[in-house]
């Protein structure tokens, strides 16, 4: 067939359009009829042109007048050439695979969009997205768009290859020949252009410079772009290197390189250069505010270790009513200075042996740590027998102060002996026949041996010479006594036995008479003996009746019995029984009748319910209350002068009323050097921070007083065991030497963060964690 | 320790508190940074003894048994040291031997921490996680004519105006007349809400700032931040960044004489004024900065004597009715700046808001209306009031915006939505939600806490002692001791990711929707919802 | 993506003319219906310019209720073009009685009504009428308003035309603007087919409006009789370039400044930046989000095409001095204006709004970074 020859086909049957579908077919069915010209009178229809693989090699023409649709020439093969003669509707060159499309005027909206290769030459202008979304296969040239005029917005969208030039002739818009917002998302291609434009996107494209290749590759194909266009007569004006510039694609890493001012410089250079230095507060705070790591030291630790030695009292000496700090008699056995142990103790009381080591319940004990614990306590009463041997210390000589002491019971004897232990003279006066009060005249020997309390007295009597015994004073006497000393200090007990005022009460005999009389061995109990107040007296009592014949031994209470200790228990072994609620109704020969009528048999009645002060000899000025005399907390009394401490201010252990004694001296001691009193007592530790774990608990009771000084947690006092310095993960802890014995455990601040292992780690409690200093 | 105590109503154990410290002996290395790193001292070293026995093989020889002792952390079971589950210690751990873990129960300290009789308060947020903002989905993709958008190419313009806009006949009429047009600015919409110099530390807060004018300045997103009530440095208040601060009122006044000594020598308007009426976190109560937090720096901003507490009345003394409120605050606040700057109240949200809004629509200075859902944090509050106080911010928004366009007037009040928005992380689909609804634009706190600083707290309720000065993030705390934790430029830098993975985040959500050049304000076609009753509350679509 | 042609024409013109420019981008539309608008009427309608016209559909019952109606309030008809179709349509196109296009006489007691108020009036009797036809089904009614008529059916553009026979000579116009629909609605509803029209003022748009629901509560609040219907995201268009140029008064290059306002630092430069400012924030509820081509017609006969800011549909203008046309394809263009310098054709990117007005002579592209040619105020 003809070159020359073309064959026709029609949009239009009839003068009605035809579907695209018969179009296609009909262009198909002559190509394979082996027509290669092809002339196509469009009428809108879609996609004419593409997809002429029948023709194999061989070159095809299609020629395109009237009006065609869309997408002319899409998916066209290397062999087609079209020309439209005249505009071109939108996506002209669609996913184009090798066609040679020639546009003879303008071309719509997304011109060449997706094409691979071919090329698709516009003789005018073209709409918007042009050159989108192209590719560049290595199998194939890549594609090329010519455009003689301009290109509309959003120019190569996501171009991804091939080759665009843009000549600016006669553009749509004269300031902008390449769009609005051309280029964006483009990974590679470039485009020549020529003439103005008002920006494309920077992070993906760039601007370069025009190498000679590339010009010579442009001119070449200029000159077949305007051939086929029939605008050969433009060459020269487009000939003009410097009008021309090349846009390529940026390359991946080249993308990466878009960088923003990093914060801190702009904080140095826009932030403080507006606000000036330090920023927004610097002008009110010139502290520090740069970061700072979380684990910190020195000032800017949140909490320091604080090493507490002795703040605080042990639960022993805080409890102990004498006040004796028995964690430290145990340290001086730790170290080996047992003996310094023992003669502690003469510091604060006159009775370690008797009291401490027999007759006290030992209120420490109880409060011991590890009692709490459930660990038996560290066992005093070792200590305390053991200080029989302790030794007085020097005397110091004498200040002249004068100091009444009525009464020589153990609150007297307290007071005195602490008295004379700071210089003062005390002068003792009593009724009794001898030194030491109930200690010596009504206590059973069966619960201490007389021995003990004898050479207790006599070591007392050393300290005390002045002693006035058998003494009946009146109140004329004693208001003497008051003018004749500087102070005076009653310390009488509580002498009156209280009966019951029941039928027959003159039969019952009072518990320390009988107890006296007992140790007289002078008593002498029927078989059957009934004891009213089931008490710890009443069980001394009982005990004594027992040791004194009787075989019946019966204690009755209107409660449940007070008795506890060593005095229930003996009285328990000599076979006494106790029933209560019982109340007497009265006392007959037969024996005690209750409010029932029930008659519990006895021969001999003992009653111990409390014994009460005697006040008659009190001078005028000295308040009581309810049978007792009243005193602040330094046991001074509404007299200034006058003291009262023991039972006569209120019923106690032994141990209190030499602990008030002690009290009462040292208050006296400090009104006599012109000081107002301050008390002795420090507060207790929070037993919380002693860790016991660190003693065994399954011992069960204690060999010597080496093994109780072992297993005492030395509350609130360093034991000086160095667990801190190796608890501490930051080896901030050191012990300094501070001459003798002294020393101290020392905190590197640089060194410490402030966990609080040491205080977590120390089996005494002594290290504190505290908060540091506020910084602001 | 004393396992052997007597007991008090009070007295836990391990089991009984919200967290417990799960503590390996093997991994522990003992180097005591968690115990100093815990904020409430709910660890310490413990000394343990443990007691191995021996016994031979078939029983021969005598049985016996060797006690040791070995260290260990343990965990405080007083309620005043209960561990809060911060999880710092697990933070600072070098060997992974320590983490928090929450109870499998409800805890009891909750009954035991009102000691004293003085009821729990907390900062935080509310112990409620989830909520109706997550369950919106964006179901308008699309799809018709146009197809979706594509985030990453279309220019977008997500901006909103904040200020009193006229209807356009009202501007055209006073543009001719040279009438007085209300000052309305352009911004952001997702506003970083007010948080006080005091209850934030002055790190927080400078990064806080310093991010947002990074945004602006460098970025040019529009990105502003409202100071709270807690007065704003004299530095900010001087310099050309305060056009980018929103000064905020409330009934303390705190540090309003500094701004106003300052405004002859500002160099510029501030964005706008708010005036605080209420929040979300303590609806019906006001702030309370707590003495310890008051120190000499917080003290010269707020111009009050250190070391007090200061509370913020739950109310404006000197106003009678929320009508005589916004009339006179608003004036007051527009006169101050020769009403050049956008004056709005906020107030918590609740089921009255409405009728603040009808007063705000007859108000002609009225800027604007934030409402401040149930669901916000706080530096300090009642729980009580935290957990069974406030309103949900989704309806009472939608109410709002309905109401307007009954009125017409959706245009010219912007409302603006928080509390809670992005409370389970989901910052930007909760915004969209909102926006969607009505909302204008978005204010943020809890979020950005978390965010840009590493806030701890959580919906269950971990951490939660803002009030208490002892962040362990240096976030709410005045203590340069933990504040300095908190890296001022590394804060900013946080600010600006957040503020530009939000907006690529919302493009994301609004380019599907076909959405690019307006916020998608009031586009309630677009949301669906798989509750029915929510549906219908919302008007919005019920899909399933 | 429906397909959209318009013309202006100093001769009037047969609607085929559109018709045909439609079958050439048949690729475009679905044949889901066409919509026709034709205004400065030609033939028998050319000496009553002044009465206005009643276009709709009206089964036959529908029509008695409307001469009724029309009758109580005293207009009287003045010319009808009454298109009786063949009882059977061709296929995809549904039954009708009677496609009516009916001029009438203004009542005697209007006589001294001012223009205004009667046009106002008009607008009342279509919605009313409009009501009516809803509630029994019987009328639909598209246009009530001097020198205008619109032809709106379901069905192919080519086999509606040829069923209603609009080649007849009375049909006539130089302005007609065409759609072929691309249905987008769940059911083809014949108030949601383009072009919408209320007081002079029409448009057609193709693209999907996805700020519809809040542009469309916005305008329902602004208390304008006629803003109702909204069967189609598009009529919010029409009810725009309404509000734009009838209640606020502006000129027609305002329009694209509501409907896509420029960006903050385009306002800064622009020489009315100030006055396109507080436009934009007191019309910001009208913002389209596109992707829309907008084609209108203006009371004085003008046409004009804007594209919306972000994407660009097609659009071309192009023709010579006395006919120019608006298309949504080239070749649409192309065959109703063969004749023309080609490469004067005009594609609108996103700032330009293009306008022939009704003179004829020019296309006239305003770019929205230009100054407004009237300002209101400085």
């Amino acid at each position: 067939m003809s070159a020359k020859k073309y064959h026709q086909l029609s949009g239009l049957e009839d003068g009605v359009r035809i579907e695209s579908r018969v179009l296609e077919e009909r262009l198909q069915a002559a190509v394979v009829q082996g027509h290669r010209n092809l002339h196509i009178k469009a009428f809108g229809q879609h996609g004419i042109g593409g997809r002429l693989w029948p023709a194999g090699n061989e070159a095809v023409h299609i020629k395109i007048d009237g009006h065609p649709g869309q997408r002319v020439g899409s998916m066209g093969f290397a062999n087609t050439r079209i020309d439209i003669y005249g505009p071109a509707s939108d996506d002209v060159g669609w996913l184009n695979a090798g066609a040679h499309i020639v546009i003879h005027g303008n071309a719509a909206n997304g011109c060449g969009n997706a094409m691979a290769q071919g090329k698709v030459y516009v003789g005018g202008n073209i709409g918007a997205r042009g050159m989108t979304m192209t590719k560049a296969n290595p199998r194939f040239a890549p594609p090329e768009l010519w455009v003689l005029g301009s290109a509309g917005d959003y120019f190569g969208e996501f171009m991804a290859g091939g080759t665009a030039v843009v000549c600016g002739h006669e553009p749509q818009n004269e300031d902008n020949i390449l769009g609005y917002r051309p280029f964006v998302g483009m990974v590679s291609g470039r485009v020549f252009f020529r003439g103005p434009h008002d920006g494309f996107s920077q992070p993906d494209a760039r601007m370069a410079p025009i190498s000679d290749a590339d010009w010579q590759w442009l001119l070449q194909n200029m000159k077949v772009f305007l051939e086929n266009i029939h605008r050969p007569e433009l060459l020269e004006k487009f000939s003009a290197r410097a009008e021309w510039q090349l846009l390529v694609a940026r390359t991946p890493q080249e993308k990466l390189t878009t960088r923003r001012r990093s914060m801190q410089a702009f904080r140095t250079d826009v932030w403080d250069r507006e606000l000036g230095r330090g920023g927004l507060i610097g002008d009110l705070d010139d502290k520090d505010r740069d970061p700072i790591p979380m684990v910190v030291s020195g000032e800017l630790r949140r909490f320091v270790p604080v090493w507490e030695n002795r703040k605080y009292a042990a639960p022993c000496e805080a409890t102990c009513p004498t006040g004796i700090p028995v964690h430290e008699r145990w340290r001086l056995v730790r170290e080996g200075r047992v003996d310094e142990a023992v003669d502690l103790a003469l510091a604060y009381t006159p009775f370690p042996a008797t009291v401490c080591g027999y007759l006290c319940p030992n209120p420490c004990m109880q409060s011991c740590t590890r009692q709490i614990m459930a660990m038996p306590p560290v066992d005093i009463t070792q200590l305390g027998q053991a200080s029989i041997a302790a030794t007085l210390p020097e005397l110091p000589s004498v200040t002249g102060k004068k100091i009444g002491v009525i009464g020589a019971g153990p609150a007297g004897i307290s007071v005195a002996w602490q008295l004379r232990q700071q210089g003062h003279e005390a002068i003792i006066y009593d009724m009794a026949k001898t030194l030491g009060g109930k200690i010596s005249s009504v206590i059973p020997s069966t619960r201490i041996p007389k021995k003990i309390v004898d050479q207790e007295l006599a070591r007392a009597a050393k300290v005390i010479p002045h002693v006035n015994l058998q003494q009946n004073l009146t109140r004329e006497d004693v208001a003497r006594l008051r003018e004749d000393h500087d102070y005076l200090v009653l310390a009488t007990g509580a002498q009156k036995p209280r009966i019951i005022p029941v039928p027959g009460k003159e039969r019952m005999i009072p518990a320390n008479d009988f107890l006296a009389a007992a140790k007289e061995n002078q008593a002498k109990p029927g078989k059957r003996v009934v004891v009213i107040g089931a008490g710890n007296v009443g069980c001394d009592a009982a005990t004594e009746a027992a040791r004194l014949g009787a075989d019946d031994l019966l204690l009755i209470d209107v409660q449940e019995p007070l008795s506890f200790g060593k005095e229930r228990e003996e009285a328990e072994k000599a076979g006494a029984k106790f029933r209560y609620p019982c109340f007497t109704e009265k006392v007959t020969a037969e024996g005690v009748v209750l409010n029932t009528g029930e008659l519990l048999p006895a021969d001999t009645v003992i009653i111990s319910i409390g014994d009460a002060p005697d006040l008659d000899f009190l001078p005028d000025g000295i308040d009581t209350d309810r049978g007792y005399v009243k005193v602040n907390d330094h046991f001074q009394t509404s007299d200034a002068k006058i003291f009262a401490i023991g039972d006569l201010v209120k019923p106690g252990l032994l141990t209190d009323a030499i602990g008030a004694g002690r009290k009462a001296a040292a208050a006296i001691g400090e009104l006599a050097a012109g000081r107002t009193p301050a008390g002795l007592q420090r507060e207790m530790i929070d037993r919380q921070r002693v860790s016991l774990e660190y003693f065994d608990p399954r011992i069960e009771q204690f060999d010597d007083v080496d093994h109780c000084g072992s297993q005492c947690s030395s509350c609130g006092a360093c034991r000086d065991c160095g667990v801190c310095i190796a608890a501490c993960p930051q080896t901030a802890i050191s012990k300094t030497e501070k001459g003798g014995s002294e020393y101290e455990y020392v905190v590197d601040p640089d060194k410490c963060i402030g966990c609080g292992f040491c205080a977590g780690a120390c089996p005494c409690g002594v290290w504190n964690l505290v908060e540091n200093e506020p910084l602001v | 320790m004393l396992p052997n105590r007597s007991i008090t109503p009070s007295t836990l154990c391990v089991k009984d508190l919200p967290w417990q410290i799960l503590w390996s002996k093997d991994k522990c290395t003992l180097c005591g940074r968690c115990t100093a790193t815990c904020p409430v001292n709910a660890i310490e070293l413990g000394v343990f003894r443990k007691r191995t026995l021996q016994t031979a093989l078939n029983l021969t020889g005598t049985p016996g048994n060797v006690l040791a002792v070995y260290h260990g952390i343990r965990q405080k079971t007083d309620p005043a040291y209960a561990c809060i589950g911060c999880g710092m210690c697990n933070l600072v751990c070098p060997n992974d031997a320590i983490i928090p873990a929450r109870s499998d129960e409800f805890d009891k300290l909750r009954y035991h921490i009102d000691r004293g009789g003085q009821p729990r308060r907390r900062g935080g947020r509310r112990n409620d996680a989830g909520g109706v903002l997550d369950k919106i989905k964006f179901i308008r993709i699309s799809m018709l004519t146009d197809p979706a958008l594509d985030a990453g190419r279309h220019e977008f313009e997500m901006r909103t105006l904040l200020g009193r806009v006229l209807p356009p006949e009202k501007s055209l009429q006073f543009q001719q007349e040279n009438g007085w047009i209300p000052p309305v600015r352009e911004i952001y919409p997702l506003i970083i809400g007010g948080m006080s110099f005091g209850a934030m530390s002055p790190n927080m807060w400078e990064g806080l700032q310093l991010g947002v004018t990074y945004l602006n300045e460098e970025l040019g997103i529009p990105a502003r931040i409202s100071t709270g009530e807690g007065g704003c440095p004299p530095r900010l208040l001087k310099s050309r960044f305060l056009k980018y601060v929103i000064l905020q009122i409330a009934s303390g006044y705190f540090g309003w004489d500094e701004i106003i000594h300052a405004i002859p020598q500002m160099k510029e308007d501030p964005c706008a004024i708010e005036i605080k009426y209420g929040q979300g976190a303590k609806p019906g109560d006001g702030g309370l900065l707590m003495w310890y937090k008051v120190n000499k720096l917080i003290a010269a901003i707020r111009g009050v004597p250190t070391g007090v507490n200061l509370p913020s009345p739950p109310t404006h003394q000197t106003k009678y009715s929320i009508e005589e409120s916004v009339a006179k605050m608003i004036q007051s606040m527009y006169m101050a700046w020769g009403f050049r700057v956008p004056v709005y109240p906020k107030i918590s949200a609740t089921s009255t808001s409405l009728a603040v809004l009808n007063n705000l629509t007859r108000n002609q200075y009225a800027a604007g209306l934030a409402i401040d859902g149930e669901d916000g944090g706080t530096g300090a509050a009642y729980n009580v009031s935290m957990n069974h106080m406030g309103h949900p911010i989704a309806s009472s928004v939608r109410d709002c915006y309905l109401n307007l366009v009954k009125v017409g007037q959706q245009n010219e009040i912007p409302l603006f939505a928080g509390g809670g928005v992005g409370k389970t992380g989901n910052l930007a689909a909760n915004a969209a939600a909102l926006i969607m609804l009505g909302a204008s634009g978005i204010q943020m706190g809890k979020y950005i806490m978390q965010a840009a600083a590493g806030c701890l707290g959580s919906e269950n309720d971990r951490c939660n002692i803002c009030n208490i000065g002892l962040c362990p993030k240096g976030i709410t705390s005045q203590d340069p001791r933990l504040y300095r934790r908190l890296d001022v430029d590394e804060v900013a830098q946080r600010v600006v990711d957040v503020y530009l993975s939000f907006d690529t985040e919302l493009k994301k959500i609004v380019a599907p929707l076909g959405r690019s050049t307006s916020l998608p304000i009031g586009m309630s076609d677009a949301l669906g919802i798989d509750d029915a009753a929510a549906a219908e509350r919302l008007q919005i679509k019920y899909v399933v | 993506m429906c397909r959209l042609f318009a013309i202006t024409s100093k001769e009037p013109l047969s609607p085929m003319v559109a018709v045909q420019a439609l079958d050439v981008m048949r690729e475009g539309h679905d044949g889901s219906g066409v919509g026709l608008f034709l205004r400065d009427l030609g033939g028998p309608f050319e000496d009553i310019k002044d009465a206005p016209i009643l276009s709709g559909i009206f089964s036959d019952k529908g029509l008695k209720r409307l001469d009724t109606y029309m009758m109580d309030i005293g207009f009287m008809t003045k010319y009808k073009l009454s298109i009786k179709v063949p009882k059977k349509p061709p296929a995809g196109i549904p039954r009708r009685d009677v496609y009516l296009v009916r001029a009438y006489e203004y009542p005697e007691d209007w006589d001294d009504m001012p223009t205004a108020e009667k046009y106002e009036q008009l607008v009342s009797i279509r919605l009313e009428l409009r009501r009516m036809g809803l509630e029994k089904d019987d009328m639909k009614v598209f246009s009530f308003w001097p020198d205008v008529i619109m032809i709106k059916e379901i069905g192919d553009p080519w086999k509606v035309a040829q069923h209603l026979k609009l080649d007849r000579k009375e049909l006539r116009a130089r302005v007609i603007m065409a759609q072929g629909r691309q249905n987008t609605n769940y059911d083809i509803n014949l108030y949601a087919c383009h072009p919408f029209f209320l007081q002079g003022y029409s448009t057609m748009t193709n693209g999907e409006n996805t700020a519809f629901v809040p542009i469309k509560e916005y305008l329902m609040g602004r208390n304008v009789k006629g803003y109702i219907g909204y069967q189609s995201d598009s009529e919010v268009f029409t009810h725009i370039l309404h509000y734009t140029q009838h209640v606020l008064g502006l000129d027609i290059e305002n329009y694209k400044h509501v409907i896509t306002p420029l960006q903050d630092a385009d306002l800064v430069k622009h020489p009315n930046g100030d006055f396109l400012r507080h436009l934009k924030n007191s019309c910001r509820r009208l913002i389209i989000d596109g992707p829309n081509c907008v084609i209108g017609c203006l009371p004085d006969h003008s046409l004009f095409m804007v594209q919306d800011r972000k994407k660009l549909r097609p659009g071309v203008v192009g023709g010579k001095p006395g006919i120019y046309a608006f298309s949504s394809e080239i070749c649409g263009l192309d065959a109703a204006i063969a004749e023309r310098d080609k490469s004067k054709d005009f594609q609108p990117m996103h700032l330009d709004t293009v306008i022939v007005g009704p003179d004829r002579q020019e296309v006239k592209v305003c770019c929205q970074t230009e100054a407004l040619p009237h300002q209101l105020s400085a």
